[in-house]
């Protein structure tokens, strides 16, 4: 089962990101919004695990949550942006989606 | 495709509510639908009339309010969670007589049973919250 899994929580705060990577599955994708968009800073706390979870997962933040903090650039290059039609793609695109709360 | 949004903070607590009407404007402008919009916890603050932000501030309450009525869109608050936090219709403020009452008339006071139904009829369902 694809499960699109959204992190709406800044790493730097909560453990759901770092939850979300213990727990993903290959074909899984994580999607970072609001304070979760922290996490595509190359300082964030997740680099290592975010790293090596591109290897076999996708992961996106939503690029007006970026943009609205400031954090457009520098990202990590594992990461890939979308907008709010794309969010909706992807959780159509997925099996169910998953909010870490 | 089918989904449904349950929006479980309220409107002056954390950005998600924002982003879940963000998502449904993006979703109504491709070929999906929404088959309902479910407030919860807090959410369900978003169904008052009576939400009076600085008017330099978006009144995401309203901004609620205007696309369901634009859309058509079923939307439902929980009733517990509701008459707790002194959102109440008609019906209810003569029942429990109180002097006013605040629903908008875009949302229906319903139970958890109308959870579980969005749940059964969507093909994706997403929580905003924190």
């Amino acid at each position: 089962m694809m499960i699109l899994h959204l992190i709406n929580q800044s790493p730097l705060q909560h453990g759901t990101l770092d939850s979300c990577l213990r727990f993903i599955e290959p074909e899984d994708s994580i999607l970072l919004i609001e304070d979760g968009v922290y996490g595509a800073s190359p300082h964030t706390p997740c680099r290592e695990a975010l790293e090596l979870a591109s290897r076999s997962i996708k992961l996106y933040a939503l690029e007006a949550d970026l943009s609205a903090r400031g954090l457009n650039k520098p990202l990590l290059p594992c990461i890939t942006l979308v907008s709010y039609a794309e969010f909706v793609e992807l959780s159509a695109s997925h099996d169910t989606v998953q909010s870490w709360l | 495709m089918k989904f449904s949004l349950i929006i479980l903070d309220g409107p002056s607590s954390s950005q998600s509510s924002n982003t879940a009407l963000e998502f449904a404007k993006a979703a109504v402008a491709t070929d999906h639908e929404l088959f309902r919009v479910f407030f919860a916890s807090d959410g369900v603050l978003h169904g008052s009339t009576l939400n009076t932000p600085p008017q330099d501030e978006l009144n995401i309450a309203q901004a609620w309010q205007d696309f369901i009525r634009l859309h058509d869109v079923d939307a439902v608050v929980c009733v517990a969670a509701s008459l707790r936090r002194g959102l109440l219709n008609e019906q209810e403020a003569q029942r429990y007589q109180k002097p006013a009452d605040n629903l908008s008339d875009t949302m229906e006071l319903s139970g958890l049973g109308q959870l579980i139904e969005a749940t059964l009829s969507s093909d994706r369902v997403l929580t905003f919250g924190n």
